[in-house]
């Protein structure tokens, strides 16, 4: 995990290509994210919250941090499936060919009916607009993105 | 038009632009430089729809054009209607700072575009206002004959039908996004439309989204087995539907397909209304499919100059389909960027829209001096 201003300490040793095991960063972000103050217990801890397009049951999925338009094309040609998609702006057209396989969208700017909030609101993906994140999942963590309540809540997957 | 009706509608499209803006706030797409094209576009606008809409106003009258959108198929609309009168008046912001509003031009030229707004807008309504916001969020695009038979030709979508007609709704919706360059210009909803019977109808547009006047539509679109198609929804009562001047909906419930009574796909393809078949839904979604994916590999590879002019073309000719309608669009030069070049490079970089504290007391749209002090 890391803060908006600090570099990711797992930056050169994503899990994702295998170097450690899923649970072992799991806790390790828990650990570091409690012990800044943000999170309560493993598995359900607040990792940001914006506002969600349409109320929704929780899912899961595997973060990612999508920032150019290589990362959607990978996604295309491999597979988007499971992926929950953090970007950090809110138009239609960035994530358009993978839209149908994500499990959600979290945007770090825009309102729900900024164009990618109605493209989620079709597909019913959903999806957070404005998203604050005190903390950052790195790719490949599990996260929920929760739109039952009144907000948008991204947290650890339990 | 004078120098004080002038400033009332500035005054009025800055009042309604603020607080749709506001809305929505963010613009950017980390695919194309959504921002530098949308402020290059609306220079050009700015110095050249003024004669260009004199022209098409030669040959038809914006009464006539307006009208001609009460039509499936026309691209006269509310977006493109409120779009020709709004670009002007962006890019005249943006230039004013620069001391590069000519104020000799300044007023005949905005009375131009707002005359022709005016005229069109109305006669595309035809129910005594001009927006959407002045009517309570509604856009009444179309008239009883063509709500009549776009509910004639709808009913109720048995599992795997609805489950065709969702799927092709979704890839059309971000298919023509990207065809357009990240606006509403493709596509859009209108209504709602009462019914007798309670019930309600939401329309929904998707236009010209075969091979175009767009140069990256000529091969991505060819095997697209329509341009044109119009998705009748049928909701029940108990939905609440509005729609904006940017072609946006909102329903309540949210998940408006829960509350599908009916439906029914047509195209206009040829002129007239006449409903698709269902069991061709699936195959138009496939190969809508295909081509997103082509064009979106087309336009992640062009470089940003590329994406850059593509965009401005896409926002410039906002005013095409009316001069198509006039029959007049062979005769105007669509060339972009043209008369943007003295801040073209320094636009071409901006990445996104200037962070700048909201000041409601601060006019959207500059007023016209009426001392002749540059605004």
């Amino acid at each position: 995990m890391r803060s908006r201003s600090e570099s990711c300490p797992f930056a050169q040793c994503s899990h994702a290509r295998g170097a450690f095991p899923p649970l072992w960063h799991g806790e390790r972000i828990a650990q570091q994210a409690r012990a800044c103050g943000k999170l309560g217990r493993v598995g359900h801890e607040v990792l940001g919250r914006g506002t969600k397009v349409f109320e929704a049951a929780p899912v899961q999925g595997e973060w990612r941090r999508l920032e150019e338009p290589d990362d959607v094309l990978e996604l295309m040609d491999e597979s988007a499936a499971g992926v929950v998609a953090c970007v950090t702006d809110a138009g239609a057209t960035f994530l358009a060919p993978i839209f149908d396989e994500l499990t959600a969208v979290v945007c770090l700017s825009g309102t729900p009916v900024s164009h990618i909030g109605i493209v989620s609101r079709e597909y019913q993906v959903p999806c957070v607009m404005g998203a604050t994140l005190d903390a950052e999942p790195a790719d490949g963590d599990r996260v929920e993105v929760d739109c039952s309540g009144d907000d948008g809540i991204v947290r650890l997957a339990p | 038009m004078k120098t004080d009706e002038v400033n009332r509608w500035i005054e009025y499209h800055g009042k309604i632009s603020r607080a749709m803006t506001a809305e929505r706030t963010a613009l950017e797409s980390a695919l194309i430089p959504v921002t530098a094209y949308i402020l290059i576009a609306c220079i050009e606008c700015y110095r050249r729809y003024p004669e260009m809409m004199q022209e098409i106003t030669a040959a038809t009258s914006p009464e006539a054009l307006g009208a001609a959108g009460r039509s499936p198929g026309s691209q006269i609309d509310a977006v493109h209607l409120w779009s020709i009168a709004n670009f002007p008046l962006l890019g005249r912001q943006v230039l004013a700072p620069f001391g590069l509003v000519d104020l000799d031009r300044d007023v005949p030229a905005l009375a131009t575009v707002l005359d022709f707004w005016k005229r069109a807008a109305g006669a595309f309504r035809a129910d005594g206002e001009l927006q959407a916001w002045d009517a309570g969020l509604r856009v009444p695009r179309y008239g009883p004959d063509v709500v009549d038979a776009l509910v004639a030709g709808s009913r109720t979508a048995g599992d795997e039908e609805r489950r065709h007609l969702i799927r092709l709704n979704r890839l059309l919706t971000t298919f023509l996004f990207l065809l357009y360059f990240d606006t509403r210009a493709g596509y859009q909803d209108t209504g709602p439309y009462p019914l007798a019977d309670g019930r309600v109808l939401l329309v929904r547009d998707f236009n010209r989204f075969g091979v175009s006047h767009f140069p990256w539509s000529r091969d991505i679109c060819a095997e697209l087995p329509y341009s044109n198609l119009t998705f009748a929804l049928v909701l029940d009562g108990d939905v609440r539907v509005t729609t904006n001047d940017w072609g946006t909906s909102t329903t309540d419930p949210p998940d408006y397909f829960d509350h599908l009574s009916a439906a029914g796909v047509f195209t206009a393809d040829d002129g007239a209304l006449s409903p698709v078949a269902p069991d061709e839904l699936d195959g138009i979604t496939h190969t809508v499919k295909d081509a997103q994916r082509n064009l979106y590999r087309r336009i992640a590879g062009m470089s940003r100059r590329e994406k850059l002019d593509a965009g401005a073309y896409v926002y410039f000719t906002f005013l095409r389909p009316f001069a198509e309608t006039a029959g007049v669009d062979d005769r105007l030069d669509w060339t972009v960027p043209r008369d943007s070049l003295d801040v073209y490079e320094g636009l071409a970089t901006l990445d996104k829209m200037p962070d700048v504290e909201a000041d409601d007391s601060i006019p959207y749209y500059t007023p016209v001096p009426e001392t002749g002090v540059a605004p």
